[in-house]
């Protein structure tokens, strides 16, 4: 049915006034309840010179799309019957991870729909297998992924260490499979930097385990998943496998899109939970009480009492114990423009679903280059972005700063801001009998030179 | 041959820069320890959160109060954010000089006209987004000289989007240094005090580097019909290439201090904060045996106080030699009259810059560089820094200070009065001819009236004329006759290099020598302060030291510069180096003069200045002594050698044994490289742990920050030091202190091998 004018220019007005790009229309996906703003719709290109509040705007956008219900048995493809907040697998999760596309001993992963990877065999034992849906196993055998980037494991209040999951969507994917680069010999080959085309997106989540004893008024503000987890073994602690479920308490999306002067720019959204830890302004008064009456994540209402004398964001690599809660704090406010919008699109989530989890989730910055040619990243605006799940103990980060640094296996060419590329031909964590692997196809050149 | 030759291409546009200051010691010296990269005392003790939560904190200043207690500062400077890159911003050609008196300024009489001009970054190897120029001083911690790294330059057309499309590109990794760091290039209006936000905006200085002609594209393989740039490519080619310099001046922040103090606060970390200043240049030609850091030709400079009374410029003056000078808006205003500038670190007389004469060997045509030369009047920002849009207040009108009616004139070599030469318009009545030409007037004179002889054999001054309004007969800048240039402004020298090459030569207006030229070599502490207890605090403190926060609205009192500063006991030389080089008549040639480290006594390393000078009695910077014998007292009353002269720094690196932290159970320890190698940049550089953490092992010896490292960190005997893409952009990391970085990140990589 088409809408009188009228109406649709009040549709756009009303969009306009939301802060949302009009080059990303709202399709309506045929559904009973209200959710307006809310697409599955992917956007790639910006149409007008991107200032904060587009930014924030398309990164809200790209949190839409990419949580949206994805459809089954495709990889990567939401589910138009749907709306974000209802059942199902969303769509970042049906991206590829880098255990289904690195592999230990280098050989050449399946296409871009088939399910398959290499698994701890604690997992096996506990009932999991290679899977024909994503994820199984909240961990994998390419790397550590208790570590956060910079370095460190953070621990909830539960005692628990909090783990990290990885996907990348087809346009990363193809770059990488067409062109030999899952492996080191691949990579070896490469004559020039990676370019990857508008579209490519990245994506990383924190989850923390939930305790059987947690009430449900506390569980239901999370995006929650029961999956297979994998924790590596620490000091005299063995690796375990273990069937949990777990709450979703940050998410990042790395997304390359099409400026106005047709240059392709990577916009770097980042989101938490809304209960990790305290607003940034409360986080350094000890003796004020922030009125949260829920449970933070990662910090101790304790520390709120006078003498309580908690050191936050201390890592285990600064000598905290593993396993004892990291009492973390918000060093970089949530940038102004997102803490703004924040709300309308809590409201949107609120009013598409009943009980829609996605309402309890905050973006702290998108980070985009403000003036692409500033060298040498395009002056990142903000210029500071730090999400507490993923960047506790770095006290200024900034991700675009970061992946700037992003190099293949032999740190001689850049891999347009992806770290997909030096995951080529891992250590697996348990490997197979003989040792560590020795293909041919997994061996480095020799090392890198000086310019 | 020099940019005073023909043809010429002149630029201008706006100039960024964008420093970090958190180890700037003249805005907090308590934090970091001078000369070395180890923290201060304010630093020492505390945790990494404590210690960044403390330099982000807004203090009180006590000297620039007004009223008191108005005034903030964040510990860590006006930029605690800045990454160094530095950049030219909607520069354009402004002109093409072809010879006297025939140049092209608008587009339709020569393409070049219009186009973009930039520096740009060394290339990146790696193959991603190309580095950007660098600035940073040799010594961050102290007051010596200040480098621009340059990868090369770039000639471009834009279109509405942005969008560059190459005419001419030179790659090629050289420095430029600054020359006539003053602060008054630009003067405030009579009756007002703004000096600009943090006090520095009158700064002014100038930049020269070259880019050989081998690295030079072929006028063929530009992408532009324009017989300007034909002509000088023609040009470079057959000299050595061509010579970039330019000034940039009233460089200010964009944000005010307290405003930076409120982003601090609301969002954990100051906003970056670069600095925007007006630039003028010109891209001219280059002969090989000329200085690559400064313009060739006959030098007039500011004339300073020296042993010899004689050498006054105005030796009636009562202060001891200061000529006197005045300025105004106008004829007819009221005046200001200074002997010297009336800012921070009062250096007189730098009220008038250096200038650089060439008399053009075909035309009876004086060229002169006065680019430096003449103040601007007012700020462009008289209510302070404009908020989020630094270029805004570049529209604001500009105008030179009124000096006089000013000219070039001649004092014969057997003495006399000066004869006039030229009358010079200096900016005053036509500001933009001043910016459209690289500032640089093409004066011609009667040469039946004042002989080639006399103006090759006498002695070139400007002054006001003898009818002028103001500062009439006043020599307001001399020729020096002997001028002696050299082009290792700044040298890094290991601790164990013996003999390191500081090469100079010397001129005699502006050609060969006819007499021995002796130079008697001398070290200062500073370009401001001769060498002293180095326990001293600077000068020119802000803070209060050893004091608390609340403590800091107090004015400065004598405990802040005890007395104990003169040098009773003065330190020990950095350097070893003969007392005096004696340069025959007719030598022109580079002189090399051999320094060494002088570790034995001075192992820590750490900065000096070493200048050449012709008086062996005087002492840049410092009043001299009372009597002979006595000794000279630490001031600002003398001329900083930075307002006139070329002289070298250096940076000795400290001699730094590490060998027990090798000898550990397991090698090398993460929590010592930390310590000594890292944490000092974690703390004071934010900027560098945007693109690695530097506080955590792992993020360091990660096979990708492991590999950057390796090929970014460099020692002064590698060429890569020298390009922008070293790390870390400061280049303060002692040889010793990178070796423990890298064999940490080998020891960590063999370990995950085995």
């Amino acid at each position: 049915m088409r809408l009188p004018l009228c109406i649709a220019g009040s549709l756009m007005f009303t969009a306009l006034l939301l802060g949302i790009a009009p080059a990303n229309s709202y399709a309506k996906p045929p559904h009973k309840r209200t959710h307006t703003g809310l697409s599955y719709q992917l956007p790639t290109a910006l149409d007008n010179q991107p200032n904060q509040q587009t930014a924030d705007a398309f990164g809200w956008q790209i949190f839409t799309a990419l949580n949206w219900p994805a459809q089954p048995g495709a990889r990567g493809v939401p589910d138009k019957t749907k709306v974000i907040g209802e059942p199902g697998t969303v769509v970042w999760e049906t991206w590829k991870a880098p255990n289904e596309v690195f592999y230990p001993d280098g050989s050449k992963p399946p296409s871009w729909e088939t399910y398959g990877t290499p698994i701890p065999e604690q997992c096996e034992k506990s009932g999991s297998s290679t899977g024909n849906a994503s994820p199984t196993v909240l961990s994998d055998t390419l790397v550590n992924r208790t570590s956060q980037a910079a370095g460190g494991s953070l621990t909830d209040q539960h005692g628990q260490i909090v783990h990290y999951q990885i996907t990348f969507n087809r346009p990363v994917f193809d770059l990488i499979y067409e062109n030999g680069y899952y492996n080191i010999a691949g990579q070896n080959a490469m004559s020039g930097p990676v370019n990857f085309a508008a579209g490519a997106g990245e994506m990383k989540a924190a989850w923390r385990i939930l305790q059987p004893n947690e009430p449900e008024a506390v569980k239901r503000r999370f995006f929650r998943r029961k999956m297979y987890v994998y924790t590596p073994a620490m000091g005299q602690t063995p690796a375990t496998c273990k069937y949990q479920e777990v709450a979703l308490i940050g998410l990042h999306f790395n997304w390359k899109v099409t400026y106005p002067d047709n240059s392709t720019q990577w916009i770097m959204a980042t989101f938490e939970q809304v209960d990790n830890v305290p607003p940034f302004k409360s986080s350094f008064e000890p003796g004020k009480n922030p009125g949260h009456l829920l449970p933070y994540s990662l910090f101790s209402k304790r520390c709120y009492k006078p003498g309580a004398n908690c050191e936050y964001n201390q890592s285990t690599e600064q000598g905290r114990p593993v396993g004892t809660p990291t009492e973390a704090i918000r060093t970089v406010a949530i940038e102004a423009d997102a803490k703004k919008l924040n709300p309308v699109w809590q409201k949107r989530f609120r009013q598409a679903v009943a009980g829609n989890p996605w309402q309890y989730y905050q973006m702290i910055t998108t980070q985009y280059p403000s003036d692409p040619s500033q060298k040498p990243i395009g002056a990142p605006s903000p210029a500071y972005s730090a999400n507490t799940t993923m960047e506790t103990y770095v006290r200024q980060s900034s991700c675009l700063n970061c992946h700037y640094t992003a190099r293949d296996i032999n740190a001689k060419y850049s891999t347009d801001y992806s770290f997909m590329l030096a995951q080529a031909c891992p250590q697996p964590l348990f490997p197979p009998s003989g040792g560590a692997q020795t293909s041919a196809v997994c061996t480095r050149q020799s090392s890198s030179q000086k310019p | 041959m020099s940019i005073l030759d023909f043809p010429r291409v002149n630029f201008r546009g706006i100039f960024k820069t964008n420093p970090c200051t958190a180890n700037n010691d003249d805005v907090m010296p308590s934090v970091v320890t001078r000369d070395t990269n180890d923290l201060g005392l304010d630093l020492q003790g505390k945790s990494d959160n404590s210690a960044l939560t403390y330099l982000n904190e807004s203090v009180e200043m006590h000297n620039y109060d007004d009223p008191p207690g108005a005034k903030k500062f964040m510990r860590s400077g006006w930029n605690p954010s800045g990454d160094h890159f530095t950049s030219f911003e909607n520069t354009t050609v402004q002109s093409v000089v072809y010879s006297a008196g025939c140049s092209a300024v608008a587009s339709d009489q020569d393409a070049l006209v219009g186009v973009g001009f930039e520096i740009i970054g060394s290339p990146n190897p790696s193959g991603s987004r190309s580095s950007g120029p660098i600035i940073c001083d040799l010594d961050p911690t102290g007051l010596v000289s200040t480098q621009l790294f340059v990868g090369g330059i770039h000639l471009f057309h834009q279109d509405g989007q942005g969008n560059k499309t190459t005419l001419f590109k030179a790659l090629h990794d050289t420095r430029g240094f600054q020359n006539w760091l003053n602060f008054c290039s630009t003067l405030p209006e009579t009756g007002t005090q703004y000096s600009g936000e943090q006090n520095f905006v009158g700064i002014g200085c100038v930049w020269q580097f070259v880019v050989p002609q081998d690295k030079l594209p072929a006028y063929a393989d530009c992408n532009l019909d324009s017989p300007g740039l034909e002509a000088l490519l023609s040009a470079a080619q057959q000299a050595g290439g061509l010579a970039i310099r330019f000034r940039c001046y009233e460089v200010e922040p964009g944000y005010t201090d307290d405003y930076l103090s409120k982003t601090a606060e609301e969002q954990g970390f100051p906003a970056p904060n670069p600095a925007y200043g007006y630039l003028i240049g010109t891209i001219g030609i280059w002969n090989a045996d000329e200085p690559q850091s400064e313009t060739a030709g006959r030098k007039l400079e500011a004339h300073y106080r020296t042993a010899d009374p004689s050498q006054y410029i105005a030796p009636d003056d009562p202060d001891q030699g200061r000529p006197s000078m005045s300025w105004s808006a106008g004829p007819g205003q009221t005046a200001t009259t200074v002997s010297g500038c009336i800012y921070p670190w009062m250096g007189a007389p730098a009220l008038i810059g250096n200038a650089v004469a060439l008399i053009q060997p075909d035309s009876p045509v004086i060229s002169l560089d006065i680019l430096e030369s003449f103040p601007k009047y007012g700020f462009r920002n008289p209510n302070g820094p404009v908020l989020n849009a630094p270029p805004e207040g570049f529209d604001h009108p500009k105008k030179k200070a009124y000096v006089g009616e000013v000219e070039l004139a001649v004092i014969p070599s057997g003495g006399g009065a000066p004869i006039p030469v030229a009358d010079i318009e200096y900016g005053y009545n036509d500001y933009r001819s001043y910016e459209d030409f690289g500032g640089i007037v093409d004066l011609p004179f009667d040469a039946n009236k004042i002989p080639r002889e006399t103006l090759a054999n006498g002695q070139l001054i400007l002054r006001g004329k003898t009818d002028s309004p103001l500062n009439a007969g006043i020599a307001l800048i001399k020729e020096t006759i002997i001028r002696v240039v050299t082009d290792d402004r700044t040298a890094y020298i290991a601790p164990e290099r013996t003999d390191y090459p500081l090469r100079v030569k010397v001129y005699q207006r502006g050609g060969p020598t006819t007499q021995d030229v002796t130079l008697y070599l001398k070290e200062y502490k500073t370009v401001i302060q001769l060498k002293g207890n180095d326990t001293c605090a600077s000068p020119r403190n802000v803070y209060r030291t050893n004091q608390s926060v609340d403590s800091r609205t107090e004015p400065i009192t004598v405990a802040d510069n005890p007395p104990q500063c003169p040098p009773s006991q003065p330190a020990p030389n950095r350097l070893i180096f003969p007392d005096s080089v004696t340069i025959p008549a007719g030598t022109t040639g580079w002189i090399t003069i051999p320094v060494s480290p002088n570790i034995a006594q001075d192992p820590n390393g750490g900065t000096a200045v070493f200048a050449f000078q012709q008086d062996e009695n005087y002492t840049y910077g410092t009043i001299p002594p009372a009597a002979p014998g006595g000794q000279p007292t630490l001031g600002m009353a003398g001329v900083p050698m930075w307002s006139t002269k070329n002289y070298c720094s250096v940076r000795v690196f400290g001699s730094e044994d590490f060998s027990a932290m090798y000898q550990k159970p397991g090698g090398l320890q993460w929590n010592d490289v930390y310590e000594h190698a890292l944490r000092y940049y974690y703390l004071l550089f934010p900027a560098m742990s945007v693109y690695i953490p530097l506080n955590y092992a792992s993020s360091i010896t990660s096979p990708y920050s492991a590999s950057l490292i390796k090929q970014r960190l460099n020692t002064p005997d590698q060429p890569a030091f020298y390009s922008t893409l070293n790390m870390p952009v400061t280049r303060t990391l002692s040889p010793a202190r990178v070796k423990l970085i890298l064999d940490f990140i080998d020891q960590s990589q063999s370990n995950q091998n085995a």
